[in-house]
């Protein structure tokens, strides 16, 4: 896969990769502020993951992505 | 990526997949109300209420604990002392007929170490959570069934790691998070599968392998016996069974001193498969938050009172110690265990996503091979 192709795909799940476990091992270390960034990385995933599942068949949903599809085109 | 490479990846995670989801599923279930066992006990009142006491109170001495112990259970031998970590004044007791009885079988209770006063604790000893547990651990079926468990671990794993591979050539055109709900139920599902799949991996990569390490654990700790133990208690090997032990009452003083700047986890009495048969094994852990699950044994011969060794740590002994607080996320307060249970309910929905895909695909080539069938004839 071309390295620009990759980082296209790619790129997303690998900052929420590192999130969760640089948030995991930092969550070892101490209590309060160092659990933070795991909550802030597996928040991400849930969140993402809840807005996938909601999405409905609205035209809405459909309309933005076309928006988003000239965008990219153009 | 070529076509050939993808489906031979495709074949990788088909399979991986098919092999370990209904366990998987099993595990993800019993898991999620595990994650919150601690709250769970204390809403089914099953933690004990100690009394309100003046916080300077003094504890009892350990041997003082002991007999507290053997009172509560006449006939029964003491196995381990484990100190609460939410309650400075609980003392876990686990007592059964012999000092080598199998966990399963042993009885655990609670003490107050400063009145020797025992609670029972209904859920550490059967119950539902109990259920969920060896469900969870090795399906009532033992060493057997740890080991099926670690293996099918391991195929989630590759089943993870050929997902991701595959997430490439699916999500190549589309733009990250997209789910094509407008399409066909089967794209939306796959969207979902890829979306949900891909936010979570590492989180189920870090559940998985720890798992795997912990339903290793049997093994590990055999290992261990083996390598550091064994040496040390060699010179034993010939002496005369152990008739009376020396009091407890000194243990935690003993240990300590052995090992500073270390503190208390749990006690092995003699003939446990945490001890020797003349040994008592005090563990002792860490006082850093990073340290805290690093356990290092004190033996101290059970007739005299001398430290025999300080058993040094073999990394794979680390490796059990660090696969706990990850698999069961329970040390990143409230927010994490939530967060885990979520993620936990997730990974159940990426499971069942894949399960119908699979389904879907299978009966859509099935009338394309009933076509080659018939091209043969």
């Amino acid at each position: 896969m071309k390295r620009a192709t990759f980082w296209k795909t790619f790129a997303a799940p690998v900052v929420i990769g590192v999130l969760i476990s640089a948030g995991l091992f930092a969550a070892l270390l101490g209590d309060g502020w160092w659990d933070a960034l795991a909550w802030l990385g597996m928040g991400i995933a849930a969140v993402l993951s809840i807005r996938g599942l909601l999405a409905r068949s609205g035209q809405e949903q459909q309309s933005k992505a076309k928006i988003a599809d000239v965008r990219d085109a153009g | 990526m070529k076509s050939q490479t993808v489906r031979r990846w495709s074949f990788i995670h088909t399979w991986t997949s098919l092999i370990c989801t209904v366990f998987l599923l099993m595990l993800a279930l019993t898991g999620l109300p595990l994650i919150f066992s601690h709250e769970i006990d204390h809403a089914l009142g099953n933690a004990p209420d100690f009394k309100e006491m003046p916080a300077d109170t003094p504890h009892l001495n350990l041997q003082q604990l002991v007999e507290a112990a053997e009172a509560h259970r006449p006939g029964e031998v003491l196995q381990y002392f484990g100190w609460d970590e939410d309650d400075s004044n609980g003392v876990w007791a686990i007592m059964a007929k012999t000092a080598g009885t199998d966990p399963n079988h042993s009885h655990s209770f609670m003490l107050d170490s400063r009145t020797g006063e025992a609670f029972e604790t209904p859920s550490a000893n059967g119950g539902f959570m109990m259920v969920m547990l060896r469900l969870h651990v090795d399906m009532y079926a033992g060493l057997p069934g740890k080991l099926l468990l670690a293996f099918m671990g391991l195929m989630f794993v590759l089943a993870i790691i050929s997902g991701t591979v595959l997430y490439a050539p699916f999500m190549r055109k589309l733009k990250f998070a997209t789910v094509r709900v407008d399409k066909s139920r089967r794209m939306r599902w796959l969207d979902l599968h890829n979306l949900i799949g891909v936010v979570t991996l590492t989180w189920a990569l870090v559940v998985g392998v720890t798992g795997v390490i912990s339903a290793c654990a049997d093994l590990i700790i055999a290992a261990w016996r083996n390598d550091s133990l064994a040496a040390m208690i060699a010179p034993y090997q010939d002496a005369p069974a152990l008739t009376a032990r020396a009091p407890a009452t000194r243990l935690l003083e003993i240990a300590e001193s052995a090992a500073p700047g270390m503190q208390a986890d749990f006690i092995a009495f003699p003939g446990t498969r945490f001890s020797s048969e003349h040994h008592y094994a005090v563990f002792l852990k860490g006082n850093t938050h990073l340290t805290a699950h690093l356990i290092t044994p004190v033996l101290i011969d059970a007739k005299t009172l001398e430290v025999t060794a300080v058993v040094e740590r073999p990394w794979y002994m680390d490796a059990l110690g660090m696969s706990q607080p990850l698999h069961f996320g329970d040390y990143g307060g409230m927010p994490m265990k939530i967060l885990w249970a979520v993620l936990d309910v997730l990974t159940i929905v990426v499971l069942g996503s894949g399960l119908y895909l699979w389904w879907v695909r299978r009966r859509a080539a099935r009338p394309v091979s009933d076509v080659q069938g018939e091209v043969v004839q």
